[in-house]
């Protein structure tokens, strides 16, 4: 007994060092790439497009926090992207049809947008929990439902956005720092700490590792699964208003890619597709290091369209390697 | 899939006709017949393989992808370097057959979930389409590369090449399916592959193989729709990977695996073709089918899950 409780926290202490072993080489090959693409080009780390890359970086990070945490329970949500262009499309145009232009007014119905992409990941949760019902496939089917309603509020078009508050949001910036870069900060400190140091963040890698254990164990696991999708559609729902802001306009197609880089962006960080391990530093340099190839490669010149054979490549060859990774260790 | 379930799926069928008739008096007329037949052969290859996928517990999210790309490819290859129109057909078709091998390479060999794999494949297969054209399309000169989606045998309407296909690969299939003992592997892999492996079936080959069909077919479908048009451009079948995902399900093949008839496949895309054409004819937008399609698959999981469990 105690010798198989050593051997297994052998093991554990072996796994932690190959991911903080891993977690070194991201942050090894980000620093390389970095250092290339300003090679190549001077202008790569000016303030104008250091400030762009943070802003992009921000928007799709505080996507992929919620993702990570999905994947670590051992599912994830393809919906995500939809939620992003939806809240994005819904804020444009609630804005627009009451004409506000305060900041309050703002603030309160950002708030409602981000409460009802939460709503969204309730549904979700309800249907996959409750209902039993496969989650691929159900957030497959949302992803659909709500890409068609943003489709229709928007009734295909733009949504120019007239208010100044909401124009403002990703425009904000101390220095070359965004403000949207700052929330970013806040927010990852905030889910590490969770992840790390609350009872809630071990059942989320308990239940990843094995659900059933964990609902012997008495814990609430329909619970805390809804809760989950609850806390990505709502992080969804504030990247998209941010996304927009940037954008100057709601779109439907806005954040359609987010899906795949998120769940590349968790992998190569080291969370694996089985669940019950990783966590969102991982994530964060992973997204980290997908951003800035991207904006490499609009700087070195290579045409958008390879960049979703890019983002298809390295989500197949991180899963590849990260699952034969966790057999070896398995062994 | 018993009797019943399919006279239940062919009463649902009749009420979304007799919904949309009664909407819109063109809608049962022989010329919309017609065009919702043609629909359905086309998305109905790719159903096929969606079918057998989710028969041995996987499934293909690469379909869209690999359609796409075999219409860029053959056009490309015929404008561009003038090959062959029969040559391009079996290149496309290994091309598909290839894609499919290496989907099931990765799924089998490494374990890993078939969503994230085919879904990047199909990311890639995308990216490379609109690489090729450009974002624009191909245009086909010619009258041969036409053949295989506008003629017609023995000159009848009804007897369209993309049907008569369609026909040809639905009894290939049953009869793989239901005779040989290839099919029953595909059953008891997909029923239970512990069980399965116990019994000395090679579980990778066949699972493996199902994503080989799906490649095949929908590179078949691809090339169809392109001759159809007489152009490749990409962005043409982005819903068909939902859309064949749905048809499967709703024809009562189970989302578990080991369960299911290649025909209520052909069931299920029927129905989904009917509303997809139904919604079009009452002048709404595209994205209304999406909303729709979206709400069936859905409740289609809804009652397959609950219909697993009842049996279980």
């Amino acid at each position: 007994m105690k010798n198989s409780q050593a051997k297994f926290l052998d093991k554990n202490k072996k796994n932690r060092k190959i991911k903080n072993i891993d977690n070194l080489i991201i942050f090894a090959v980000l620093i390389g790439v970095v250092l290339y693409f300003s090679f190549k080009n001077k202008s790569f780390l000016d303030e104008v497009n250091l400030n762009a890359l943070l802003i992009t970086l921000s928007i799709i990070g505080i996507v992929c926090i919620g993702q990570t945490l999905l994947l670590i329970s051992g599912t994830f949500d393809i919906s995500l992207g939809s939620i992003v262009g939806f809240s994005g499309v819904l804020l444009a145009k609630i804005l627009e049809l009451f004409k506000i232009n305060n900041l309050s007014l703002f603030i309160l119905f950002a708030f409602i947008v981000v409460l009802i992409g939460g709503l969204i990941g309730f549904i979700n949760g309800l249907i996959i929990t409750k209902g039993k019902i496969n989650a691929i496939i159900t957030t497959i089917a949302m992803l659909s439902i709500i890409f068609a309603l943003s489709m229709i509020i928007s009734k295909g078009k733009y949504i120019k956005i007239s208010n100044l508050s909401f124009l403002s949001l990703a425009a904000q910036k101390f220095g070359f720092v965004p403000l949207s870069f700052i929330f970013l900060i806040v927010l990852y400190l905030i889910f590490f700490i969770v992840l790390k140091f609350t009872v809630f963040g071990r059942y989320i890698y308990a239940i990843g590792s094995n659900e059933n254990s964990v609902n012997y164990a008495g814990v609430n696991v329909d619970r805390i699964r809804i809760l989950l999708f609850v806390l990505a559609g709502a992080l969804s729902a504030f990247a998209g208003i941010i996304l927009s802001s940037r954008l100057t306009t709601g779109h439907a197609i806005f954040g359609s890619s987010y899906p795949i880089i998120t769940v590349a962006a968790g992998v190569i960080g080291g969370t694996l597709l089985s669940g019950g391990s990783g966590g969102v530093i991982g994530t964060f340099l992973g997204i980290t290091l997908l951003t800035v190839l991207e904006g490499g490669f609009s700087i070195v010149g290579i045409p958008t369209h390879v960049k979703d054979i890019f983002t298809g490549t390295i989500l197949m060859v991180s899963v590849i390697i990260s699952e034969s990774l966790l057999k070896r260790t398995k062994r | 899939m018993n009797v019943v379930n399919k006279i239940k799926l062919l009463i649902f069928l009749l009420f979304i006709i007799l919904v949309f008739s009664l909407l819109n008096p063109n809608y049962f007329s022989l010329n919309n017949l017609f065009g919702i037949l043609i629909s359905i052969s086309v998305a109905g290859l790719v159903c096929l393989g969606q079918g057998l996928c989710i028969i041995t517990g996987g499934f293909d999210f690469s379909v869209n992808g690999v359609a796409l790309v075999s219409g860029v490819v053959a056009a490309y290859l015929i404008s561009k370097f003038n090959v062959n129109v029969w040559v391009v057909l079996l290149i496309i078709l290994v091309l598909g057959t290839f894609i499919g091998f290496l989907n099931a390479l990765i799924i089998t060999k490494g374990n890993i979930n078939p969503l994230i794999i085919t879904l990047s494949m199909g990311s890639i297969l995308t990216g490379l389409s609109f690489f090729m054209t450009h974002g624009s399309y191909i245009n086909v000169k010619g009258e041969v590369f036409r053949i295989l989606g506008t003629y017609r045998l023995f000159n009848i309407k009804v007897f369209q090449i993309p049907v008569v296909i369609l026909a040809i690969m639905v009894l290939i299939l049953l009869i793989i399916l239901t005779q040989t003992s290839y099919g029953r592997f595909i059953y008891a892999v997909g029923g239970n592959k512990i069980a399965a492996k116990f019994s000395g079936i090679k579980v990778n080959l066949i699972s493996g193989s199902a994503y080989l069909w799906s490649g095949f077919l929908s590179a078949l479908a691809g090339y169809i729709t392109a001759s159809r048009i007489g152009s490749a451009q990409p962005g043409i079948g982005s819903t068909l990977a939902l859309f064949s995902v749905t048809a499967v399900i709703l024809g009562g093949i189970s989302f578990k695996g080991g369960r299911g008839s290649i025909l209520g496949a052909i069931i299920g895309i029927t129905i989904i073709q009917c509303l997809n054409i139904g919604i079009r004819s009452l002048g709404l937008a595209i994205y209304y089918q999406e909303l729709s399609i979206g709400m069936v698959l859905i409740l289609a999981v809804y009652f397959d899950s609950l219909s697993s469990r009842r049996s279980s």
